[in-house]
């Protein structure tokens, strides 16, 4: 399989799904001749034409209200928005207008729009480094995708790029730097399925976007201390595979959930619940940022988003005999 | 660049606008009627009244043909009538009943009938201007010859949507007619509390669209202004921005009380668009008191079959209330 | 002397990189300013020349393949006909090189 730079995925799939879909364009800052924020649109504006590859200026709010009324009316649009954070001022066309389209109108109308945006701490500060991508996760109508590498980012995005609805497909400032392999043939991955990554049989460890990678590590690390961590990348954040992570809970019967976001109403608070009512007897832990905002220093950074360290510590934690059982 | 133009009452008739002024008088008096009509339900609902802005839905849906997408406010009931949606669907959706185009889902907060041309109301302010540029947007790539439109009300005027909106409609040359409805508040707040630009027109102006201003009260002169804004944008000569100077004749809502002096209140009146027309008509000589009799006796019938339709609509299943979600 | 040229490990944020153009073959002379090699990272293109004559004489990746940051990409000597080091040796010293980056 060819490997590639986490962006040629992006652009590849793109690529492939502008040329089978005439009527879908890009929209976004510095996409055009500039090739993208993180070069990921590099060749497309060549190729595509200036009509199908647009700038726009820096109005998140205009660009995704415009991209929802665009697909609305029969067009398909991916709306590029450089940082998650800014995502937030999007929020109101995206949660009020795109995810709610189809159920407000009785199905006359839909709007079937991309949102790409990229999270995670990387040395920016703190309003270029958040991971909040489990806001996302509870507004009926909208599907959350997260991927961790080029191949399943490459699969992604072209199924969400044939989505009948909005899609939030968010990705991560550190996955950029990494090379993965893609299939050498088009290839989809669906919507709403987890992948097993590691397997392992003493405890299952859950993480989406960068994480998964750090669990990896994290897994490598445990082995060597003879614990065996299967490790789950979630890559769908809603519709969430539950068949998936109840498979391995029930295989190991401990689950540490990790996130680069913040523990409170994070991604994990979802599965714990979910998994605790499917699965009673479970024992679920949760790691997630420090309660803060992620700081500009990178020694600040490094302290308030969890580590391999800390994904050792919590899964020997959470291991160890409780004190009253 | 922006100018300020007020239309002379006069205006030649002739045989064809005879028939043309007759039919408007009668719509005006229709949706002066169903609001009526609304009221009178045992339990109507929280309802943005359209009172004394009859002459405005009227007028502008007259200069829009029927693939003309039209996005509206939350003040949407006389428009979504004037747009043609029929009587009894419309009171059906107002009150919460299955039976009309959104299946209870929408109000009159968002009600839409894309297939006559009403792409939609939205209920958040000035939400809808960003979706009804991508809506013009995809006209004018999939080269439809359509032309977008969208109402919005002053009280939308200080919203950077407006602003992002007015931005990329001039930079793209998108087919986009935007009609501010100025009924001079925006619930309880005066205009001129609420916008330190002197006259909403100059809003336009920094952007190098053309703006417009009449007295939205002349069904007639509302007409033919916005017939010629949307020809000309038509042609391909970009947005265009019409302010249309109406009376909030009732209160904001049916819940919200009124707050304005009885002076205040009598001066509006005078502006009432369906007394002004019914005179002008009768100056004419092309309305008399059987005519009038027999056109408010034809739109009473209309309602009280819109009332029965509605009465016999059933409520929305919950059972279906998943689907489109 | 028989020197190496080493992707540097302060290559920013760049964890991994893909050669994409060998501008001289194994046995051919550089100039001081000739271009060596050019890499990319996900966000740049980098080319290397140069700085001192040599000659290249052996490549440890083909185009197309992937670096990481203190992989050793070439070694090259100052005459052509140096000994290279055998099985156990490595040449100690760098290859003085110019980057420049697009």
């Amino acid at each position: 399989m060819p490997k590639v730079f986490f962006r040629e995925a992006l652009t590849r799939a793109i690529a492939e799904e502008m040329t089978r879909e005439p009527r879908l364009f890009l929209l976004g800052q510095d996409i055009a001749e500039h090739g993208g924020s993180y070069a990921e649109t590099r060749g497309l504006l060549a190729r595509f034409g200036p009509a199908r590859v647009r700038n726009t200026p820096v109005a998140e709010a205009m660009t995704i209200g415009f991209a929802a009324g665009a697909a609305a009316a029969g067009l398909r649009a991916m709306a590029f928005i450089t940082y998650l954070d800014f995502l937030l001022l999007g929020l109101d066309p995206l949660v009020n207008y795109a995810a709610k389209l189809r159920f407000k109108s009785a199905g006359q109308l839909n709007a079937p729009i991309v949102v790409k945006a990229t999270a995670g701490a990387k040395g920016q500060g703190p309003t270029h480094a958040q991971s909040i991508e489990a806001w996302l996760m509870n507004v009926p109508g909208l599907t959350v995708l997260a991927p961790s590498n080029a191949g399943d980012a490459y699969g992604l995005l072209k199924t969400a790029l044939r989505a009948e609805g909005p899609v939030v497909f968010i990705d991560h400032k550190r996955l950029f730097p990494l090379g993965g392999f893609v299939p050498e043939k088009e290839e989809l991955i669906p919507i709403g399925s987890a992948a097993v990554r590691r397997t392992g049989r003493h405890l299952t460890l859950v993480a989406h976007s960068y994480m998964s990678v750090i669990a990896l590590d994290a897994a490598t690390q445990l082995s060597a201390a003879g614990i065996e961590a299967e490790v789950i990348d979630l890559r769908s954040l809603w519709p969430i595979d539950w068949d998936t992570l109840c498979a391995s809970a029930r295989h190991t019967g401990h689950v540490l959930l990790v996130e680069e976001g913040q523990v409170v109403c994070g991604v994990g608070a979802e599965l714990a619940f979910g998994l605790r009512e499917r699965i009673p007897e479970l024992r679920i832990a949760r790691l997630g940022a420090r309660r803060l905002p992620v700081a500009a220093s990178p020694v600040l950074e490094a302290y308030t988003i969890p580590g391999v360290p800390a994904i050792v510590g919590a899964a020997h934690a959470l291991l160890a005999p409780a004190a009253h059982e | 660049m922006a100018q300020v133009t007020t239309v002379p009452w006069s205006c030649a008739i002739d045989p064809v606008d005879y028939v043309q002024s007759l039919r408007r008088l009668k719509s005006m008096l229709l949706l002066r009627s169903f609001e009526a009509a609304l009221l009178r339900q045992p339990k109507p609902g929280f309802q943005l009244l359209s009172r004394g802005e009859e002459a405005v839905a009227v007028g502008v849906c007259s200069a829009l043909e029927l693939t003309d997408p039209l996005l509206c406010s939350g003040r949407s009931i006389a428009t979504a009538l004037a747009r043609g949606m029929a009587l009894g669907p419309l009171l059906a959706e107002l009150i919460g009943k299955d039976g009309g185009p959104n299946r209870g889902r929408a109000g009159r907060a968002h009600v839409s009938m894309p297939s006559i041309g009403f792409f939609g109301a939205h209920g958040v302010v000035g939400g809808n201007l960003s979706v009804a540029a991508g809506v013009a947007f995809a006209q004018q790539q999939l080269a439809t010859g359509a032309v977008a439109c969208c109402l919005f009300g002053d009280g939308a005027c200080g919203a950077g949507a407006l602003h992002e909106t007015l931005n990329i409609a001039a930079l793209w040359r998108l087919p986009l007619v935007l009609i501010c409805i100025n009924n001079g508040y925006a619930v309880s707040t005066p205009v001129h509390t609420g916008l330190a630009a002197a006259r909403l027109t100059d809003l336009a102006a920094p952007f190098g669209i053309p703006a417009v201003c009449i007295d939205g009260a002349d069904v007639d002169a509302v007409a033919a202004l916005t017939t010629q804004a949307v020809a000309r944008t038509r042609e391909g000569q970009g947005p265009c921005f019409l302010e249309l100077q109406s009376a909030r004749l009732a209160t904001h809502s049916n819940l919200t009380r009124e707050e304005r002096a009885a002076d205040e209140l009598s001066r509006l009146r005078e502006r009432d668009p369906l007394p002004l027309y019914e005179r002008r008509l009768r100056e004419y000589g092309i309305l008399d008191d059987v005519l009038w009799a027999r056109m408010r006796s034809e739109v009473d019938e209309d309602i009280a079959a819109a009332e029965r339709y509605a009465e016999q609509a059933p409520w929305p299943d919950p059972g279906q209330a998943a689907l489109d979600a | 002397m028989v020197r190496k040229f080493v992707i540097p490990k302060e290559l920013g944020e760049a964890i991994e990189v893909r050669l994409l153009l060998w501008c001289k073959t194994e046995g051919q002379q550089l100039g001081a300013g000739d271009a060596l090699l050019e890499f990319e990272t996900d966000k740049a293109l980098v080319l290397v020349a140069a700085s001192q004559p040599a000659v290249l004489r052996r490549c440890f990746f083909r185009e197309g393949e992937w670096m990481k940051p203190g992989d050793t990409v070439a070694w090259l000597s100052d005459e052509p006909g140096e000994p290279l080091p055998g099985e156990a040796g490595a040449p100690a010293e760098d290859l003085l090189v110019d980057f420049h980056v697009t």
